[in-house]
This record gives C-alpha cells, sequence and structure tokens, in this order.
C-alpha cells in the first residue's frame, strides 16, 4: 500500500482538494481523505506543498507503431482509402511506446490511431505509456474509429491518379461506406463483408466516429454529409473550430483539439479561442491532444499543448480536465482513468509545483497502476 | 522618441533593473536606467510588464518553406555540396511565418538552407519586418551550413551517389576543404577562374565565417575532428546527445551550440536522444548556448515553452533569456546590432506580461523592431521612432 500524504489534488474533474491524503491499494485508488491513517506497510510519500495531478492522457497519438527504423510505419495503410476493418492493437509495439518515455512529463495513457490519410482507418485504442506487456497496458481496444477529409488522403491517393482527389471524394468514399453498412445490416443473407463489419457499431452509435477536419469547411461539411446518419461524431484537429459549430449537430458531438507547437500546419495558427471556450460553455466536450496531420510528437508535447491553450486564454483547471477527465470519457476509458477517485486506477503523478502555470515544475514521481516507475527502464530490447 | 516607463528589463547585458526606463530614438536604444525623462516624449507606461531584448531565432528556415515540406526553396538537392548558393535569394519576404515571429517576440532569424545537402549554402540574418530582403538582412553570409547524418545520407544514398553512409559524407566535406584550399593559393598567385562555390567555403577557412553544422550525437566528433583538421570555426546546431561529449565541445573551436527542437518522436540512432539540459552545463562550462524553433518545424512560440524546458532543469532565469538573445546574436554575429539592450543597438524589445521561460503564460504585448512599435492585442504598428 501506497499512501500519499497531504498534497494538493487536482481531481481532473475541475475539484481541487488541498491537505488531502491518497491511498492506493493493488493498483487502485483505494481512499482518498484527510488524514488517512498510516500504517507499517504503507510506503508514505509526504506530499506537502506537492501538485498531485491525474496522469495525463494524450487521445490521439502515433507511439507505439513507428520506427525504429526512419521508414518504419505501422499506422499508415495506404493500398486502399477506406480500411475501417483495421486495428492498431497489432500494429502496437510496447518497446517503442516505452523509448518515448512520455511518463517523464506526467502522461501515463494515450490513444494510439491509425493514420489519418485514409478517409476510415480502422480502429483506435487506448494504452498506458509503460508496462511489460502490451496487451496489460491495453486500457481498452476499439474505443473509436478514425476518419479523415483533410487534405494529406488527397495528397496519397490524389498523387496516384486515384480516388479521393478532392474534398468531396472524400466526403463520397465515407458516405457510400455508411450506407453499405447501413445496407449489410438489414440483409438476411449476406456475403462477408470486412468493412461493413468493422462499421456496425459506428452506425448504432456504439462507436465513435473520430474524424480528422483540419478546416472550418471542412467541419461544416462533416455536419452536413453525416446529418441523416446514426452516428457519434468526435471531430479532431479541429482548428477551425468555430462558433457556430454544430449548427446540425446541435451538441451532440465532442472535440479532440490538435497540435499548436508546429507550424508547417498553417491551419493551426488559426485557431479561434474564443469559439473554443463557446464550446465548453455549451458543455461540449472538448480535449487537448497533439495529433495533427504533420506530428510525430514527443513526450513533453501534450504538456506544451495544454501550456500554450492555457497561455491562450482557456483556464486553468479547464485545461487540466482537458487533458484528463474529458479526454478519458471522450474515449470511453473513464471507468479507469482520467480523474484521481476512489476505484479509479492509481494513474498518478506529484509535481513540485503546477506545470500549467509555471516551467518550474518537476516531477517527482509517475504511478501507473500504483507503481512509481518515473526511473524504469526496460533494458536489453532492439529499441535500446 | 519613445521612453519605455518603469519595466523591470533583463538586459541581456548582466545588468537587470527591477524598474527601469529605456529611451528609443530615431530606431536605436539611445538610453537605459532609471527615471529617463518623459516630457514631450511618446511614453509606454509598462509598469508591470518585462522587457527582454528581442529574440534571436540563430537557426531557422522560415520564408523558405511554404505549407508543406515539399514547397521548398532552401534544399538545392542537385548536388551533394552546393556551396555557391545563398538562403538570401530565396526568401519569401511575405510569408505569414515572419509576423508570427514578430507576435511571438523573435525579432532576428538566422535564415540556413535546409539538411538536404552535406555543405547546403550560406546562411543570412534576417528581421521579422522590413519591406524587402534588402530592409530585412542586417547580415549576410553569416554562416555556411553544413548537415552531417541522416538527412545528405536519406538525399543522395536513395539515388545511389555519394554520400551513402557518415564515412562518405566526411570524405565529401574533407575533399571540398581541401578543394578550396587549394583553390585560395592558386588565387593568391595567378588569375584562376572565379568558383563562386569555392569562394563562400573560402570564407570559412578564412574564419569570416563559421560552418553551421546541422549534426547530433557522435556526428558532432566528427565535425570537431574535421574543424581542428583545418583549423575552422563551428556552431553545432540541434546538438541531440551534446552532454556526452562536454570536454570534446569544451575543447574544440565550436563558437555555439544551438539546441532544438525538442518535443519531437524519438527514435533509436541520431533521433534517440533528448538533452536540453546539456545546455546548463555547456553555458556553466563558457560555450555560447542558444535556442532553436528549426521553423517552420516549430511554432515561433516554442521557442519559450523549450527555453521555460531549460528552466525546468535547473536553468537560471537570466542566464536563459541570454540564451534567447545576446547568446544566439553572438554566435551568428550580429551582436553589434541585436540581442541585449544597451545604448547605440537597435531597438528590438520585447514586452511581456510575466516572465517567459517562467510563466508559462507570459505573453508579448508590444513586440518593438527598429524602433516600430508592434501593438499585438490590436494587431498592428501604432508608433515608429
Amino acid at each position: 500500500m501506497i499512501l500519499l500524504k497531504n498534497g494538493k489534488i487536482y481531481d481532473g474533474k475541475g475539484d481541487i482538494l488541498e491537505g488531502a491524503d491518497i491511498l492506493i491499494e493493488n493498483g487502485k485508488i483505494k481512499n482518498i481523505a484527510k488524514s488517512i491513517e498510516a500504517k507499517k506497510d504503507m510506503e508514505i510519500f509526504d506530499v506537502e506543498e506537492k501538485v498531485i495531478m491525474p496522469g495525463f492522457i494524450d487521445s490521439l497519438n502515433v507511439w507505439g507503431c513507428k520506427g525504429p527504423g526512419w521508414e518504419d510505419d505501422d499506422l499508415s495503410e495506404h493500398s486502399n482509402p477506406v480500411t475501417p476493418q483495421l486495428d492498431v492493437m497489432y500494429s502496437f509495439d510496447h518497446d517503442s511506446m516505452l523509448f518515448q518515455r512520455v511518463f517523464e512529463y506526467g502522461v501515463t495513457s494515450a490513444g494510439i490511431t491509425p493514420s489519418t490519410s485514409n478517409v476510415l482507418g480502422g480502429h483506435a485504442a487506448v494504452f498506458k505509456t509503460y508496462g511489460q506487456h502490451p496487451y496489460e497496458m491495453l486500457v481498452k481496444k476499439q474505443v473509436g474509429m478514425v476518419s479523415s477529409v483533410t487534405k494529406t488522403i488527397k495528397k496519397v491517393y490524389g498523387s496516384r491518379n486515384e480516388s479521393p482527389m478532392t474534398k468531396m471524394g472524400a466526403i463520397a468514399l465515407l458516405k457510400e461506406a455508411l450506407i453499405k453498412a447501413q445496407e449489410y445490416k438489414d440483409k438476411d443473407e449476406k456475403e462477408y463483408d470486412p468493412k461493413s463489419e468493422a462499421l456496425q457499431k459506428v452506425i448504432k452509435r456504439k462507436l465513435p466516429l473520430l474524424i480528422n477536419c483540419s478546416t472550418k469547411a471542412e467541419m461544416d461539411a462533416v455536419e452536413l454529409a453525416l446529418k441523416d446518419f446514426p452516428v457519434d461524431i468526435v471531430f479532431t484537429g479541429a482548428f477551425g473550430v468555430h462558433d457556430n459549430l454544430g449548427q446540425i449537430f446541435k451538441d451532440n458531438f465532442s472535440i479532440i483539439l490538435g497540435d499548436l507547437t508546429a507550424a508547417i500546419s498553417y491551419e493551426n495558427s488559426k485557431v479561434d479561442f474564443e469559439a473554443v471556450k463557446k464550446m465548453i460553455n455549451k458543455k461540449v466536450d472538448v480535449a487537448i491532444s497533439s495529433c495533427g496531420d504533420y506530428t510525430a510528437s514527443g513526450k513533453e508535447s501534450l504538456l506544451w499543448n495544454a501550456i500554450l491553450y492555457y497561455k491562450y486564454g482557456l483556464d486553468e483547471n479547464e485545461v487540466i480536465k482537458m487533458i484528463t477527465s474529458i479526454p478519458a470519457k471522450i474515449l470511453g476509458v473513464d471507468d479507469r482513468v482520467g480523474s484521481i477517485e476512489v476505484g479509479k486506477d492509481a494513474d498518478i503523478v506529484i509535481w513540485s509545483d503546477n506545470p500549467i502555470k509555471t516551467y518550474n515544475a518537476q516531477i517527482e514521481a509517475t504511478f501507473i497502476d500504483g507503481k512509481n516507475i518515473l526511473n524504469s527502464r526496460r533494458e536489453n530490447t532492439c529499441w535500446s | 522618441m519613445l521612453v519605455i516607463k518603469n519595466t523591470k528589463i533583463y538586459t541581456s547585458a548582466d545588468k537587470v533593473y527591477e524598474k527601469g526606463d529605456i529611451l528609443i530614438e530615431d530606431g536605436k536604444i539611445s538610453e537605459v536606467g532609471n527615471s529617463i525623462d518623459c516630457k514631450n516624449r511618446e511614453v509606454i507606461d509598462a509598469q508591470g510588464l518585462v522587457t527582454i531584448p528581442g529574440i534571436v531565432d540563430a537557426h531557422s528556415h522560415i520564408g523558405g518553406f511554404g505549407l508543406d515540406m515539399n514547397d521548398q526553396d532552401l534544399n538545392e538537392m542537385t548536388n551533394n555540396i552546393t556551396p555557391e548558393v545563398e538562403a538570401v535569394y530565396s526568401i519569401d519576404t511575405k510569408s505569414p511565418m515572419f509576423k508570427r515571429s514578430l507576435k511571438a517576440g523573435i525579432t532576428t532569424s538566422a535564415i540556413a538552407p535546409g539538411s538536404g545537402n552535406v555543405i547546403g549554402g550560406l546562411v543570412c540574418a534576417v528581421k521579422s519586418h522590413g519591406h524587402n530582403i534588402e530592409d530585412m538582412c542586417i547580415k549576410n553570409p553569416v554562416a555556411l551550413k553544413m548537415a552531417l547524418g541522416g538527412n545528405p545520407k536519406g538525399v543522395y544514398g536513395k539515388r545511389n551517389q555519394m554520400p551513402m553512409t557518415r564515412m562518405g559524407i566526411a570524405s565529401v566535406i574533407r575533399e571540398t576543404f581541401t578543394k578550396a584550399r587549394e583553390y585560395m593559393e592558386k588565387k593568391q598567385k595567378k588569375d584562376i577562374p572565379t568558383d563562386l562555390g569555392l569562394e563562400n567555403v573560402a570564407k570559412v577557412l578564412k574564419k569570416e565565417i563559421p560552418l553551421k553544422v546541422h549534426c547530433e550525437q557522435f556526428d558532432m566528433l566528427t565535425t570537431i575532428h574535421i574543424a581542428e583538421e583545418f583549423d575552422i570555426n563551428f556552431t553545432l546546431d540541434h546538438a541531440w546527445g551534446a552532454s556526452d561529449y562536454y570536454d570534446d565541445i569544451v575543447n574544440s573551436n565550436c563558437k555555439g551550440v544551438i539546441y532544438g527542437p525538442i518535443g519531437v518522436l524519438l527514435l533509436p540512432g541520431e533521433c534517440g536522444k533528448i538533452d536540453i539540459e546539456s545546455l546548463i552545463e555547456l553555458d556553466r562550462r563558457g560555450v555560447e548556448c542558444a535556442i532553436m524553433t528549426d521553423g517552420p518545424i516549430s511554432n515561433p512560440d516554442v521557442i519559450i515553452v523549450q527555453a521555460g524546458e531549460v528552466i525546468r532543469f535547473g536553468g537560471d532565469i537570466k542566464r536563459v533569456i541570454n540564451m534567447l538573445t545576446i547568446n544566439a546574436a553572438k554566435i551568428i554575429g550580429v551582436d553589434d546590432r541585436v540581442g541585449s539592450i544597451e545604448v547605440g543597438k537597435d531597438a528590438d524589445l520585447v514586452l511581456f506580461d510575466g516572465t517567459p521561460a517562467l510563466d508559462t503564460d507570459a505573453t508579448a504585448k508590444y513586440t518593438i523592431i527598429n524602433g516600430k512599435v508592434f501593438d499585438i492585442e490590436k494587431d498592428k504598428f501604432t508608433f515608429d521612432c
């Protein structure tokens, strides 16, 4: 058992508990209270004047699926623009994830996704960022269906004189696949179609469509195109987020904001932060991530993005939620991670100060499943 | 004339004023002190603001890359060495990156050819604002760009051309410098045809400019070794893995370490070791240290974010602000004009509403460049002196 004594706890849902203790047992949070009695068999961390936060969650990333060589990419299945039948869990190399050491910057879970260069790319999954076995690190498989309508797809397929060469081409492929899946569902006698099979959960609102859009026009086009389909929508990237987003979807959608640190994608310089605030006020779930068409983010990237969204005017506590409980909710893993609550996985980070507000904040411990893994290393892999 | 009144000033020239004033006249800094007379002068009341010199980005490619890496004018990948080309002719001064830089507080950037070639061409120093390149470029050349490792290997190796290996790269470099040395000797004795490329390499041999070397990890040793052989100066750019070679760097002709960008996916090999904290030790041991955006790889704001990472590892704020300003200016040889808040220097200043690299939400309120005041909230120039 581990006892964190007397910390300032940000629970990830917007509440701050001053001078409270956290008891960890069997990898889970067992109790949160003032003055939990210390016992002999407990390892005690005095966290007075420290800041305790839930482990951060980067919603959409490539960690674990690229490298070790520059050309090794297990996310971009560019043999066809419509590949919903794929599942990223078969591309995930846990040594590749461990090599990133993202837990040194407080990230304890990450949504890993096929690349955004297919119209339908396949299933995303959520993994812990440290562990001894990839399937033990797997928090949940099939958390969303990755989709995209950005110019990245056009570049891949259009340059081969294949569809989609245009945005309307991309949207046509998306609609076609969804219609086919609906008709497939209603057929009594059918020939096995892996793509339509894979989309069944999507058209029954059991699996959200994580649809990558950079510009306002792309998001508007998606609203218009999908208005009659029974699908749940999460806009990802979403740099063109604007006041009247949701004209058709109302507030039945979520947003995972993309990376602000790279400058090669000019779209991310046009984010309207006031519109982001309006979406939050409308009770739309908005998460921060380091995703995007051009990014290959590192361990620092999620925190940097949180810092930049804070710097550009979002509220400090809101920003913390946007990298903890909100991504957990959007990805459907909030039963296990994303907040400091009794019964949740003990994915907890001890900071010397609030990292959203000052650069002079160091990590003193990162717990994943109740184990402080901050200084852990896996030796003897092809990655080390 | 403009007075900036009652501001905390990090001068990057040793002195920090808790509360000071700066007088700007004809685009230059004409006085720094306490209680400068404000009568009949334009005044910015900077109470509560923190003023630092305009940030100098010592390694960038802005204006030379468009909306993706293929839309580019800085990699002349038709020959493994192209010392004859100059970045100054490839810069689109209307690129939105200049305004983004200005808003982030970057007033000068060293704009370099890319890393596709072993020798890429001449680097120039450019201000973030001006009417045209003649106006904006304050020094050309400031260095000759060179690249080691995966970049040139990736370009030429794929074509079955040299360099396909690291030893191939070293051989190309040595051959070039040997030829340039012979060329210089011959040229002195008799009238031989001018070789534009070798003329530029000769500038390095004569120590008029340093080599600006894209390298990391043990490629740094190659740079150090060859620079010693030809007695030339160099800077180590990117410099991931510098913490393995403190002694080698300190005891070499290294004129500066320009670190970054970090916040990238790690891969074994040359992208496997990120150690921005090495700047703290290198700085302590007397090496000029700076931080880069590698723009447009990183957004201009990220130069401050990376400086914040040096703070996170224990760096001192004054030293870290030097890394963003005077150190970078010295490394690219423009410290006679920019990089510190001293009388006679260009009036390039940034006024933040917090301490940059310490407070995460410190945001530039005004960027002053050549005495022109850019009001960031109003998104326009409001005063020119």
